[in-house]
């Protein structure tokens, strides 16, 4: 700060009371604990989230888990009634928590709120054997809640639910390892909720309904489809064929991104892309001799990188030019 | 000329921080743009992602070239020349980042230069290997010495943010093995207390005499560093596991000056915390926050009367009561301190992505290990 500001003094570009203005701006503008507070808020709940449902977990058969069971449903109630109290009303705009306290209540009324209906399921089968039911009414709650108090991360909890309740584990980490797309069943099961969700998405931006929550539902969208595709390319006959949907996928992604001006869409699309095309290569080029091949095939990714490499820097400038 | 154009990269800089400035509304979209034509020359601004993107490109043009040309010659490499045809390879690295990215494409931390340069010196590295493998790369004083210097000579010439930290840890790596050698081990802790303290100091002065916001950044990683080396070099954890290993104490109660290390372990977050909030340094507070979690758990694994359950309660009510404390003190800005955001939107959507990795309920049917089985690891694995 200091430096540029005296630089482009000594340089003349500006004048003595402007850099006098914008120092004595840069030096009253407040350090945001923003992040922070809400880092600690965030840990505060995951441990005594995690530590309630250890205590549960570990009391399951004693005597006094019926107090800390109903002690979580009051801790729970409690929480989400405390949001209903002073969280701001429903509105189909984006809404401002007061502060970051409430988002944190919440997630912590959310979080207990699982732990006590998981608890309920487990000794006392309220859902009997209708395990479909223990899934979908938490999703549809927490869809609920996300859209009532605007809360992103509840948004994100529940579309894992939604879609663990159609059989695809769905967190970050889990999307490639726990999920086996070499069942067709799996495959065409991503592919429509991955459709779903897009829809829902594009539902929400064009009747300008929570329309911040779009990028989350295309989020989802986008990688489920590629790797739902990307899955049956490698388990099925005739797998080359299945990479042909990718075109539809990575096409609306950057789409996206072109509008958005998101360069995070535009380079998932673009890597999603680049696999998809590059593996057609490599099925044809492998039908060739060998040593012919090695040389193709590295000449093919020299060629395809550059042209890769150009497709996003001048994507870049367009995205920059406005 | 070998490096990068210094007004052109000055320029970058400060295209970058007026930039900040009209996010903070602080001059107009006037003054910007005719700032912006002022700062000319200067070497093309890049996005976050894109970086990522052309990063991972280049490497593969890079890889996909270098195996071509491996390709070509791996009739005539052998064991006693390979390290020739490194040599080759990292010239061809280097060139590519000279010629192409940097002086044709006009490329500065785009990514591009950031793969041609770190490939370029694995090459050189290796081909270093190759030729004194059997003269001193079994000794971890001299393979310290030899990294230090060679990753300062590019650091220099780059300054490049990944490469002062690699320099910085083999200057660490040098003073630890240095005292190996003189059987001062049980110093060892005192020791990278002290380096921490003399790189902290030696960096603060750097940033205080800026020279360019290159240097600045560099120095701001040794910075970092020095905070975080103080830190883990009195960590009760650290010290007793290590000396342990390397001193050969039998048991972990015999360790010379224990105490001192609890006290530095519980002190030390606290002041980081303290003097973060006092004077405003961001470096500080991360790592003060960050070291709290990390001596708690230190503290705990050699004293766990308590079980696991009742301590994250605990410490969760502990961090909310904390986090309720600031909120109320701060609900007005004081002594120069918000809890307003800088800049919110993008950010809201990784915390809502780690939130689904950390919280996640992924065992439906029974539902049992919603909120129960996963927590802990402060999200750090989101894959945004």
């Amino acid at each position: 700060m200091r430096y540029t500001l005296n630089y482009l003094l000594n340089s003349g570009f500006i004048k003595k009371e402007d850099s006098e203005k914008l120092n004595t701006a840069h030096l009253n503008k407040p350090f945001s604990i923003y992040w922070h507070v809400r880092l600690v808020l965030y840990l505060g709940v995951t441990l005594l989230s995690g530590g309630l449902g250890t205590i549960i977990y570990k009391n399951i058969d004693s005597i006094g888990h019926i107090t800390i069971v109903t002690l979580i449903g009051l801790l729970s109630l409690s929480a989400l009634l405390y949001c209903y109290k002073k969280a701001p009303l429903f509105s189909v705009e984006k809404t401002e928590a007061p502060n970051p306290w409430l988002d944190y209540i919440l997630l912590l009324g959310v979080t207990s709120f699982l732990t006590f209906e998981g608890y309920l399921q487990y000794q006392y089968d309220i859902f009997g054997t209708r395990y479909g039911l223990a899934t979908i009414i938490p999703a549809l709650f927490l869809f609920y809640l996300s859209y009532r108090f605007d809360h992103l991360g509840v948004l994100t909890m529940a579309i894992t639910l939604f879609a663990s309740w159609m059989g695809i584990a769905f967190t970050p980490k889990e999307l490639m390892a726990a999920n086996d797309f070499s069942e067709l069943s799996l495959v065409s099961t991503g592919l429509s909720l991955s459709a779903l969700l897009a829809v829902t998405g594009y539902f929400h931006s064009q009747k300008n309904i929570k329309a911040h929550f779009t990028f989350t539902y295309y989020n989802f969208a986008l990688h489920l489809g590629a790797i739902a595709t990307w899955g049956a390319t490698v388990s099925f006959d005739y797998g080359w064929v299945w990479m042909a949907l990718l075109i539809p996928i990575v096409g609306l992604g950057y789409l996206y991104s072109m509008k958005e001006n998101s360069f995070y869409f535009l380079l998932i699309s673009a890597i999603y892309g680049y696999i998809g095309v590059s593996y057609w290569f490599v099925q044809v080029l492998v039908l060739t001799d060998e040593l012919f091949m090695m040389y193709l095939l590295f000449f093919y990714f020299i060629v395809s990188a550059v042209f890769g490499l150009r497709f996003l820097r001048k994507a870049h400038k367009k995205m920059t030019a406005l | 000329m070998i490096g990068y154009d210094r007004q052109k990269r000055a320029n970058y800089f400060h295209f970058d921080e007026i930039g900040k400035w009209k996010k903070q509304g602080w001059i107009s979209d006037a003054e910007y743009r005719m700032l912006d034509e002022k700062l000319m020359p200067r070497y093309d601004s890049t996005n976050f992602f894109i970086r990522i993107g052309l990063f991972l490109l280049t490497t593969v043009i890079l890889s996909a070239g270098i195996g071509f040309g491996g390709l070509l010659v791996s009739g005539i490499i052998s064991n006693s020349n390979a390290w020739f045809f490194c040599l080759m390879a990292a010239g061809g690295c280097i060139t590519v980042l000279q010629k192409i990215v940097i002086e044709e494409r006009n490329q500065f931390r785009s990514g591009m230069d950031d793969a041609a340069l770190y490939g370029g010196l694995q090459f050189i590295f290796l081909a270093f290997f190759l030729l004194l493998e059997d003269i001193f790369f079994n000794d971890p004083l001299m393979i310290s010495v030899f990294c230090f210097f060679f990753f300062l000579v590019p650091t220099r010439i780059y300054l490049d943010r990944l490469l002062t930290a690699i320099t910085v840890f083999s200057a660490y790596a040098i003073f630890f093995f240095a005292l190996d050698k003189l059987d001062g081990l049980w110093a060892a802790p005192f020791l990278m207390m002290a380096v921490s303290a003399i790189f902290y100091v030696a960096s603060k002065k750097a940033i205080d005499n800026t020279k360019g916001l290159a240097h600045e950044e560099c120095w701001w990683v040794v910075k970092w560093i020095a905070i975080v080396m103080f830190y883990a070099a009195g960590n009760c954890f650290v010290v007793i596991e290590l000396s342990v290993e390397l001193l050969g104490i039998a048991d972990s109660s015999a360790v010379p000056f224990k105490w001192l290390f609890y006290i530095f372990t519980v002190l030390v977050p606290a002041a980081y915390i303290y003097f973060g909030l006092q004077k405003k340094h961001l470096a500080l507070l991360n790592i003060g926050l960050l070291a709290v979690a990390v001596s708690v758990f230190s503290i705990r694994y050699y004293h766990n009367y308590v079980p696991i359950e009742l301590i994250l309660i605990i410490g969760g009510l502990f961090l909310i009561a904390i986090a309720w404390l600031a909120l109320r003190y701060w609900k007005t800005d004081r002594k120069g301190i918000t809890i307003k955001p800088d800049e919110v939107a993008d950010q809201l959507i990784v915390e809502s992505l780690i939130i689904d990795q950390t919280l996640g309920v992924q065992d439906a049917p029974s539902g049992f290990e919603g909120g129960g089985g996963k927590f802990g690891g402060g999200g750090a694995s989101g894959e945004f």
